[in-house]
């Protein structure tokens, strides 16, 4: 075997074996994480603080727009769709009127996905 | 009278002056220019690089001097700060081993390596796609490059700039201008030089695999990662340590959350300064007698073969570990192992989403992606500790 081949496979195992101590070494290191933060959240479950809630409410109608457009941008990019024409926009029709907690609490949850 | 005026004007202009080479050279750097400017083929370092090599071979611009830097190992700084030009002095930075680091500060404050914290094994696959790095340095030495340039030619593989630099100015500094060029053209060709290359090794199957999401990764942990890795392998492959630290300390004062302003200097205005002064010297070492020669073609040709054989290693390694895996991983983020951040992952979601439109590949493929900067600097670690 020549000695540039035997470098080769040397040099290359090296690496492997380098990356696979970091492999090692970081799935501990997450277990142990994991492990502390499960810890974490049983000592918060245990001692719940009282929080007083404030949802925010945007009421900037340009927000609204953009994230429409947006939407719909998307929608004609993954189907395809060239022409704005081509789509099809439905009345969406509210089965009934919902109170302000509830109200308040939907957008909360909306703006924490987003 | 006006007549042997103008005679002199032109007695005295660089036309009297050029050789057909610095011409050629002249030709080359203008279609680099092009490429950067026109094709945006990675423009922030190319366009530094051709116009530092058009600079250098504009006869009687005196802003290199390849001779201050023929004898390699007893360089006289003293003489290239008081004879050098402008180029030469920049250059310094190069041959001290200084501006590769201090880029990957830079890079490391912009990189999140919360996808490679989330799915450890993506390091696996950075490794094996440094396959090309190895392939192509056995390549090189059997077309007749000692071991030195053949490493310097086979980091090409690696598919990092500053890595490749920093290799090839302590291996083969004499082939620092052709290596530079093929490691920012290549990176900039991945798009056109892996999908055939994945397509053909993975089944219509194996591409539309949907993987779970990963998990979130905390504070704690992205803070400490940075540091871990820097003492892992600094403690494995010395080498590797100048540039595996760079990278990381750039992370720890993005992650640490402390040091917003340090971290949003080496995004910005650091990274792009060393950039400008990097591309430029780098350009300028692409003279005559150092760029138009057969071997140029050789390192071109080896180079691309060093991107091919890295996409190969990281898609076979990724399917070797679905053999042995219960919880199936789509083998397209293999291929992302070449470290072109961000543009091999890209490259994954593209090719996957061509089969699959609601997968969503990226964040997975990023892992590996990161992965392979690591991997391409321990590559380099020991190619120089082989060789250097």
């Amino acid at each position: 075997m020549s000695d540039s081949l035997l470098q080769t496979i040397t040099g290359f195992l090296v690496v492997i074996m380098g990356m696979f101590l970091l492999t090692g070494i970081i799935i501990i290191f997450s277990k142990i994480m994991s492990k502390r933060s499960v810890k974490n959240t049983q000592t918060i479950i245990e001692e719940p603080e009282p929080v007083e809630y404030i949802a925010e409410i945007s009421s900037d109608d340009n927000e609204v727009i953009a994230s429409i457009l947006a939407s719909i941008e998307a929608y004609m990019q993954q189907n395809n769709i060239k022409n704005i024409c081509n789509i099809v926009i439905k009345p969406l029709i509210r089965t009934s009127a919902s109170s302000s907690w509830s109200q308040a609490g939907r957008i909360e949850n909306v703006s924490k996905k987003a | 009278m006006l007549l042997e005026i103008l005679k002199d004007l032109y007695n005295e202009s660089a036309f009297t002056i050029i050789t057909w080479q610095q011409g050629v050279l002249i030709i080359i750097s203008l279609v680099l220019l092009y490429l950067g400017i026109v094709k945006k083929f990675e423009p922030l370092l190319l366009i530094p690089i051709a116009f530092g090599m058009l600079a250098t071979n504009l006869p009687g611009s005196n802003v290199y001097h390849p001779e201050l830097w023929a004898d390699m190992k007893n360089i006289n700084y003293g003489d290239v700060l008081r004879n050098g030009g402008l180029l030469d002095i920049l250059y310094i930075g190069i041959k001290s081993g200084l501006f590769p680091p201090l880029i990957f500060m830079g890079i490391g404050a912009m990189t999140d390596f919360g996808p490679l914290i989330a799915n450890p094994k993506s390091f696996l696959l950075g490794a094996a796609a440094q396959l090309g790095i190895f392939l192509a340095y056995y390549l090189a030495t059997l077309v007749g490059f000692t071991p030195a340039e053949g490493g310097a030619i086979g980091i090409i593989g690696g598919a990092d700039g500053p890595t490749a630099i920093y290799t090839a100015s302590i291996l083969a500094p004499h082939l620092l201008g052709a290596i530079a060029v093929a490691a920012y053209s290549y990176m900039a060709l991945v798009p056109v030089i892996q999908p055939p290359f994945m397509k053909l090794l993975t089944t219509k199957k194996e591409r539309a695999i949907v993987m779970e999401q990963l998990r979130p990764v905390t504070k704690t942990e992205k803070i400490i990662f940075p540091i871990l890795v820097t003492i892992v392998v600094a403690f494995l492959i010395p080498s590797a340590a100048v540039l595996v630290a760079s990278l990381m300390v750039g992370n720890l004062l993005k992650e640490s959350g402390v040091t917003e302003r340090l971290s949003k200097t080496l995004q910005n205005e650091f990274i792009n300064i060393i950039t400008i002064c990097l591309g430029l010297a780098v350009g300028a070492t692409a003279t005559a007698e150092n760029f138009l020669k057969a071997e140029t073609l050789k390192i071109l040709g080896i180079g691309v073969l060093a991107f091919v054989f890295g996409t190969i290693g990281g898609l076979l390694f990724a399917k070797l570990m679905n053999l042995f895996s219960k919880k199936k991983i789509n083998p397209l983020i293999g291929s992302a192992g070449v470290s072109a951040v961000p543009m091999a992952a890209r490259i994954s979601q593209k090719v996957a989403q061509e089969e699959n439109p609601g997968i969503f590949l990226l964040m997975h493929a990023m892992g590996p992606n990161v992965a392979g900067v690591i991997g391409s600097a321990i590559a380099a670690g020991v190619l120089i500790s082989l060789f250097g």
